[in-house]
């Protein structure tokens, strides 16, 4: 079984290194995470409660964007490997084997790939943490410590939510007949479930709660207004399949269908890339929603404030800023590349369909580049509206105005990292499909 | 009438294998035909003889090696990326065995796709027409995935009827569907070659589908082993007897 792991494992690394990169980003988060635990054990007083409190935001803010990333990449890896785990029952292998082979697979990267980005913590935390954490001035007296000793359990957590993300995939992979499989090489369509309607009717349900409970009094309103926009956010994700291609066919419906034949292509192809997964555009929408929503709220509550009269109200900085939304930046944006990667197979053979079609490599490339826009304006939309979701919620609870209190501006920034990364996760596969013959692409299809 | 393709000598390598193990393959050992406007040439061949190959170079989706390839006169050996799309987008068409309609677009748009990108869009009524043409009449916006076999591989021919390339390149048009759909579909493609000045180059292991075409090319080991005017299904299998 474990030559069986390992064989596969090196084989289809191109497939592997998806899930790779977002358990890397999951550890060096987690690296962060402990280091400021550990660096608060060696501090006193408000430095220790500071430190600590940072270390809980890091954790607690990242902690949405880390299950929805690391659910996406391992399900996104298992649907890819299907062709291989249908080869494996044709060869007598026992479909609990393949379940437990694509399990153990999951872990092995999982840890893999945390210890990958423990190191990479240990190695960056004590010369970042100046150059980040330095603006207050209470932490220039902390010592940053990087506790190797105590990476493990990030190894751990990350093995563990791996492990809930693939759970169904690798269920699936060994109740798949092989037959199945190999005719239907394309895993079903996207849609609604029951347990996403489940998990959506919960969240709704905590969201309204948490709405009705910040109008209690201001002082409820301070304390748990940081909460909303995380319980805004959540309460979309499920209904993703539904939000996201109704959004992406309304934004782009308005653009003209002239605009040549790149913007004709990028249209069609986010969309049937929605149709099947909306991996790429859940994680910028979450990024964005949190980032923008715990701005605006912050902003409601400094509006309440000044309104109140109080003097002197101190506003996050950037070593807040970097606490609180640093990590949810970096594994959505890593999330949505890495689901873009993920599928590059499809790509070199639409590609070369393309190509056969008539295609120019100019206009292939461009129709890259339109589609990288497509997805990160679909999923910027849908992130503006929980945004402005839970800013109402706020403002509501604090009675100041809406409009005024939106910070979209810093959202625009996780937009733009994600759209960076995904521009490139489409530009580069293309650019190698284009290098390809597509004679070979697509006889070897057949 | 002019000849659409004049191809002689070709000659085409592939590699295989790796470092010490890597050894050349001469699929293509110097091909020459000659294909008129108008007439339909059936290539046929044992598996490996380079078929698939030669129509990859006929139809500048593959470079040769050598020789010389002229489609519509313009040259493909020696030509440039850039101009081999522009050659391809505006004279030809391709079925594949394995259909190839693009996942991400509906029906109708798969059929207008050749025409878009040679900036010559088609009406709605042109798409529709096409489809009709196939016997799909008011499926443009099915997907490619819900369709039958037969029914996707109907789609790449109105693809191509739509398009109204100079030439049609078929790859095992037939080879992938049942004894009703193959018959319908290589009705299609030798109405294609009956039709205005079109010409229609196909590989096929069916001799059935071959018998249809007006000249019937044996290959053999990278080379034509025999040419063969109109002839029955059992001429070319015994001409593939002889020619083995």
């Amino acid at each position: 079984m474990m030559r069986l792991v390992f064989s596969d494992l090196r084989d289809h690394a191109a497939t592997w290194i998806g899930a790779l990169a977002v358990a890397v980003a999951c550890g060096y988060i987690g690296g962060w995470v402990v280091s400021l635990q550990a660096t608060a054990g060696f501090s006193t007083g408000a430095l220790q409660k500071f430190l600590q409190n940072a270390a809980s935001s890091v954790l607690l803010f990242s902690l949405i964007a880390a299950v929805a990333v690391l659910v996406s990449a391992a399900n996104l890896t298992v649907s890819a490997q299907r062709r291989s785990y249908a080869l494996w029952q044709l060869a007598n292998v026992r479909p609990a084997l393949v379940s437990a082979v694509v399990l153990v697979q999951l872990e092995v990267v999982a840890v893999l790939g945390a210890a990958c980005g423990t190191l990479l913590a240990v190695a960056t935390f004590e010369p970042l943490f100046p150059l980040v954490l330095g603006s207050r001035e209470a932490l220039a007296q902390a010592v940053p410590v990087a506790d190797m000793a105590r990476m493990p359990a990030v190894w751990i957590v990350t093995a563990a939510v791996f492990l809930c993300g693939g759970l169904k995939g690798a269920r699936s992979a060994g109740r798949t007949p092989p037959l199945t499989a190999l005719r239907e090489p394309e895993p079903k369509r996207a849609r609604v479930t029951w347990m996403r309607t489940l998990l959506f009717a919960g969240m709704l349900a905590c969201t309204c709660w948490a709405s009705l409970a910040l109008t209690e009094s201001p002082d409820v309103a301070m304390s748990w207004s940081v909460f909303v926009p995380i319980l805004m956010v959540a309460t979309l994700v499920p209904l993703a399949p539904l939000v996201f291609p109704a959004l992406l066919g309304a934004w782009t419906s308005m653009v003209s269908q002239g605009r040549g034949s790149a913007w004709y292509l990028a249209r069609r192809i986010a969309r049937n890339a929605l149709s099947s997964s909306t991996s790429i555009e859940t994680p910028l929408m979450v990024g964005f929603g949190l980032v923008a929503g715990l701005f605006s709220a912050m902003a409601c509550s400094v509006d309440y404030l000044e309104r109140q009269g109080v003097a002197d109200i101190s506003t996050i900085g950037w070593a807040e800023s970097f606490i609180m939304l640093g990590g949810p930046v970096l594994l959505c944006a890593v999330g949505a590349a890495v689901s873009v990667v993920m599928s590059s197979r499809s790509r070199t053979r639409d590609v070369a369909l393309l190509v056969a079609a008539g295609a120019r490599p100019a206009t292939l490339m461009a129709a890259a580049g339109c589609e990288a826009l497509v997805h990160a304006v679909t999923a910027t939309l849908a992130g503006m509206a929980c945004a402005v979701a839970s800013t109402a919620v706020v403002a509501n609870a604090f009675g100041v105005p809406l409009l005024g209190n939106l910070a979209f501006g810093e959202g625009l920034v996780v937009s733009l990292a994600g759209f960076v990364l995904v521009l490139a996760a489409t530009l580069v596969p293309t650019w190698a499909a284009l290098n390809r013959e597509a004679a070979v692409v697509l006889s070897a299809g057949e | 009438m002019g000849s659409t393709i004049v191809a002689c000598e070709v000659r085409k390598s592939f590699g295989t294998g790796r470092g010490s193990k890597r050894r050349t393959v001469d699929v293509l050992r110097g091909v020459s035909l000659a294909v008129e406007a108008g007439e339909m040439v059936g290539i046929v061949g044992p598996s490996g003889s380079g078929k698939s190959t030669l129509l990859h170079c006929l139809s500048g989706l593959e470079k040769a090696d050598s020789g010389s390839i002229q489609l519509m006169g313009r040259q493909l050996v020696r030509a440039r990326r850039s101009s081999l799309f522009k050659t391809r987008r505006e004279h030809v068409g391709f079925i594949f065995q394995a259909y190839n309609l693009i996942p991400s677009l509906s029906t109708g748009e798969n059929v207008a796709l050749p025409a878009r990108l040679a900036g010559r869009p088609l009406t709605k009524a042109q798409v529709g027409e096409a489809l009709e043409s196939v016997g799909l009449g008011g499926r443009e916006k099915s997907r490619p995935g819900d369709m039958s076999g037969g029914e996707q591989q109907r789609v790449a021919v109105a693809r191509v009827l739509a398009s109204r390339p100079d030439i049609v390149f078929a790859d095992e048009p037939t080879g992938a569907l049942d004894s009703k759909n193959g018959r319908e579909v290589l009705g299609m493609l030798r109405g294609i070659a009956d039709g205005p000045r079109r010409s229609v180059v196909m590989v096929t292991h069916d001799l059935e589908a071959a018998s249809l075409a007006d000249r019937v090319l044996v290959l053999r080991d990278g080379l034509i082993a025999r040419e063969l005017g109109r002839s029955t299904a059992a001429q070319i299998l015994e001409a593939l007897g002889e020619a083995a």
